[in-house]
């Protein structure tokens, strides 16, 4: 039977999610760093810088994705059971809190620069706010339950690691792009950022193999492996975001570290892109026979 | 209140398409937008290879995904167990889309003529389904089939129903054991299309022979 991939949701959702994984993940790491000690402040703000600004841009980006934006003021009614209703209100909580997290600490008010424990009550509510961020933008796709390539709980351990490492590497480049001396926390944040992006790869290994079971979930992997999306997996996914910032990052220079942090953010988009345009429906089971959806 | 189902005789349906073109007349859908649709499938081998057309439409599902995943409150169910959408809550995230096991919704951006090089404007007949269009549904939205509302209202048998020429398709409550719809599901085995999925869907298949 030829399965066909979902054509609906693509590369502006794909961006959308990666970018909403780059804020949240990277506001995350920044408070958890601040929680460890006063060396790691600096790289901490950084992190608070991301996270509004990618998640306003990914915000807008989905804007141009619907098809009839000047409603989208409703995607937050019915949260009790649709993920895009309970994402929205967890983006709009995220955006407000890591912005007034900003404003108070990074520009144009320092006041949350003594005042360590507001800070991290803040960076906890914000914290939370960015963890259920990057839990939902996995979850959302496994929702969907018609498709088995997203339908998986791996898939949502998958965006996690990817968001971390994402958000760990994004505070990285920019340190290293805004002048921050290449010190010991930003070395750690890099060891830390190759050490999740080991860990994304196994967990990719673990996704694949484990797709194998149901007939169009194989014919996801067989696409993304071997037919149409070859390309950007081989060359997108595993060249670009898992091996170039892996070497690059073990060789430990300013330029080589700025390389590969780029890279895997980068990587992070096209593994999104990947999943996304490796959605297959089911077929329809009538009997002992069988339909391929059209193109949906 | 009722239930409303569809029944189709899969012994019946010889794939003429009447359901398929009986619906887009009758609901004005645009080019390449089909709310009935067949679809041809094969099983077995050579020399016991057979072929059966599965006429398909959306199975207003008891449990509807496409109304969990809708964050708008676009998607309704009304008491007869038929799903809605309303186009001037549905923002196009198009999450139905990708919930539904169906295939049953689909979206338009734009209207595509029929006759992409014929000069001037459009020819009457699809004016005016360009216009219903606009005036019912527009663009960017989730669009599917509810079973005909417009012409139950007034009485009526779904367009496909009525037009199927082979008698393949039956329309009724399946609710009432006696209804006709009831008494096929029953004695001819009806089944329902992917079980598995929880959604209960109100189409039933009679199996071929």
């Amino acid at each position: 039977m030829m399965f066909k991939a979902q054509t609906k949701w693509r590369w502006g959702v794909a961006a959308y999610l990666a970018l909403v994984a780059l804020g949240a993940g990277a506001y995350l790491v920044g408070v958890l760093a601040d929680m460890r000690g006063p060396e790691w402040a600096s790289l901490a703000k950084l992190g608070v810088v991301f996270g509004f600004p990618c998640c306003a841009l990914g915000g807008l980006v989905k804007l141009t994705q619907l098809g009839k934006p000047s409603v989208a003021w409703r995607a937050w009614m019915r949260p009790g059971t649709s993920w895009i209703a309970r994402g929205s209100l967890i983006l709009v909580a995220f955006m407000l809190v890591s912005f007034i997290h900003f404003v108070l600490w990074v520009w144009p008010s320092h006041v949350l620069t003594d005042a360590i424990e507001a800070r991290f009550v803040l960076g906890f509510i914000g914290g939370l706010c960015a963890l259920a961020l990057i839990l939902y933008s996995g979850i959302l796709l496994t929702a969907a339950r018609p498709i088995a390539f997203w339908s998986t709980a791996v898939l949502p351990v998958l965006f996690f690691l990817s968001a971390l490492a994402s958000g760990t590497l994004g505070i990285v480049l920019l340190g290293i792009l805004t002048g921050e001396e290449f010190s010991w926390p930003l070395t750690r944040l890099m060891q830390g950022g190759i050490a999740l992006l080991v860990f994304q790869g196994i967990t990719l290994a673990i996704y694949l193999q484990s797709s194998h079971r149901v007939p169009e979930a194989r014919a996801s992997v067989s696409l993304v492996l071997a037919g149409e999306l070859a390309g950007l997996f081989w060359f997108g996914v595993v060249g670009v975001g898992l091996v170039l910032p892996i070497v690059l990052g073990l060789v430990g220079t300013p330029v080589s570290t700025a390389v590969a942090a780029a890279c895997g953010i980068l990587g992070s988009f096209f593994l999104r892109q990947v999943v996304l345009a490796g959605g297959i429906h089911a077929p329809l089971r009538a009997g002992s026979f069988e339909v391929a959806l059209p193109i949906v | 209140m009722a239930r409303y189902g569809f029944v189709v005789d899969l012994k019946r349906c010889y794939g003429c398409y009447s359901c398929q073109v009986a619906c887009k007349a009758a609901n004005n859908t645009p080019m390449g937008i089909d709310w009935a649709w067949c679809r041809p499938s094969e099983t077995g081998k050579y020399p016991s290879a057979t072929r059966q057309m599965i006429p398909l439409l959306c199975q207003q599902c008891a449990n509807p995904p496409c109304m969990e995943v809708c964050p708008t409150g676009a998607t309704t169910q009304d008491e007869n167990g038929i799903v809605h959408v309303d186009p001037d809550k549905c923002m196009g995230c198009k999450y139905c889309i990708m919930a539904c096991p169906y295939g049953a919704r689909q979206t338009v951006s734009g209207w595509k003529t029929y006759f992409p090089d014929a000069e001037g404007d459009l020819d009457p007949f699809e004016a005016y389904a360009k216009k219903e269009w606009e005036k019912t549904w527009g663009y960017g939205v989730a669009t599917k089939c509810d079973f005909c509302h417009d012409r139950r209202a007034e009485g009526k048998l779904p367009a496909c129903v009525e037009a199927c020429p082979a008698k393949a398709r039956y329309f009724g409550d399946l609710d009432d054991p006696t209804s006709e719809v009831s008494v096929l599901i029953r004695r001819e085995r009806g089944f329902q299309l992917n079980p598995e999925l929880g959604t209960d869907p109100s189409c039933y298949y009679l199996p071929p022979r």
